[in-house]
């Protein structure tokens, strides 16, 4: 069985924070032609959520790939934790909110007087 | 004609878009087919009146030309529409970045947003994090919040926009203890976006807004709802964890966000941005916050 590791921070840089990033890898993963793949983050200093999306979608759960995923920290463990968690989730979105009690402005100077108003 | 720009904009965060909006209401005001912002000597401007400007001026549908004498305003690059660190080369680009450590804001950042300088770019907005947290000398949970906010904003430039270049301009306010951020892009806006998705009911900018700030993503897997996190999980961060106020524009979209006020709202025709830009005002003070509370 060919086993490969793969060190995250070698190939990109210990903060993870864009998709491409995660599609890169899997186009890696692709290219090595190892049956199992060990990717260590060892060294990862920081993760988005919109990276670990990514990563999950298009790397951990790719029936292609035997992948395991070693030294992840308690804080990455929680953020992939989180995406799991919300692959199917669908997002309450009240009807109060959708449609909202919205403002339409029609001269600058109304705009202006509103953004006055506010404490901020 | 020329218009003088004096804006003296004070602690409100709302007040640099205050400012903002009456420099276009008076470009529109004008029927020369091109018009000249005269900047005072005295102007005090901040990240939410300078990014919004130049992404107004850019979509405009007339010449808009400056004229100034103030050195900050050459300072922060606003006349060259910012650095381009491909241009420059990443040494010099470090360079003239930690000459900024000291000061109190980063110059406009130029940085492309294809996927072919994915590296190149998440190396300039680190080196960027890393000047801001020095700037204000953040502590580590801070440092960890800011640059998720940043990763997020940009990485939604990145896959969303298809605008060829994105745009930071950062200042911090010692005295007030916190940071002003604002990131923009010149792409297809919020509603062109939605209007690339499938079955999409989305027809202005107001709605579009809406969607995206109650995590409607036009990129979902199918049968899925796994985007559209990034916005609403920065949104409570910068808010619920930090006490801080989100500002997003978009087309001729306001959605303003504070602990009292969540709301969208539709400016005049005549104010349309071509482009999305996001600004947040980041107190730093809080030392019990940790991002990864708010992540969902």
């Amino acid at each position: 069985m060919r086993e490969k590791i793969i060190d995250i921070t070698e190939l990109f840089s210990k903060d993870l924070k864009s998709r491409s990033v995660a599609r890169e890898l899997r186009d890696m993963i692709i290219n090595e032609k190892s049956t199992r793949v060990k990717i260590n983050f060892d060294s990862v200093n920081f993760i988005t959520r919109s990276f670990m999306d990514e990563f999950y979608n298009v790397i951990v759960t790719n029936k292609n790939f035997d992948i395991e995923l070693i030294n992840l920290s308690p804080e990455m463990e929680a953020m992939l934790d989180a995406v799991k968690s919300t692959q199917h989730k669908s997002k309450k979105i009240t009807e109060k909110k959708i449609s909202g009690t919205d403002l339409k402005f029609s001269t600058i100077s109304e705009a202006n007087k509103y953004l006055k108003a506010l404490s901020f | 004609m020329e218009i003088n720009v004096t804006a003296k904009i004070g602690d409100r965060f709302t007040h640099g878009l205050q400012e903002v909006l009456s420099v276009i209401d008076q470009i529109n005001q004008s029927h020369d087919d091109e018009d000249i912002l005269v900047f005072s000597e005295n102007i005090f401007i901040t990240p939410l009146f300078i990014l919004p400007l130049m992404v107004y001026i850019s979509g405009c549908n007339k010449e808009i030309r400056y004229r100034y004498t103030n050195n900050y305003l050459d300072t922060i690059c606003f006349g060259t529409g910012g650095i381009i660190p491909e241009k420059i080369g990443t040494n010099e680009f470090n360079q003239l970045l930690n000459k900024c450590s000291s000061k109190t804001y980063i110059p406009i950042i130029s940085f492309p947003t294809s996927v072919n300088y994915t590296k190149e770019r998440n190396g300039v907005i680190s080196t960027i994090e890393d000047i801001l947290s020095n700037q204000s000398k953040l502590q580590p949970n801070i440092t960890r919040g800011l640059k998720y906010l940043i990763g997020e904003i940009v990485d939604n430039i990145v896959e969303h926009s298809e605008s060829e270049r994105g745009y930071i301009f950062t200042q911090y306010f010692p005295r007030k203890r916190y940071l002003d951020v604002c990131i923009a892009d010149r792409g297809i806006t919020l509603l062109g976006s939605y209007r690339k998705m499938t079955g999409n009911t989305i027809e202005d900018h107001l709605s579009a807004m809406k969607a995206a700030n109650q995590g409607i993503s036009t990129k979902n897997l199918p049968d899925a709802e796994n985007r559209g996190y990034g916005i609403l999980t920065s949104k409570k961060m910068i808010i619920g964890g930090l006490s801080g106020n989100f500002i997003m524009l978009s087309g001729n979209a306001l959605y303003l966000k504070s602990r009292e006020v969540d709301q969208s709202t539709a400016l005049p025709d005549i104010v349309n941005w071509q482009g999305t830009i996001v600004a947040m005002r980041i107190p730093y003070v809080n030392k019990r916050f940790d991002y990864i509370d708010f992540v969902e």
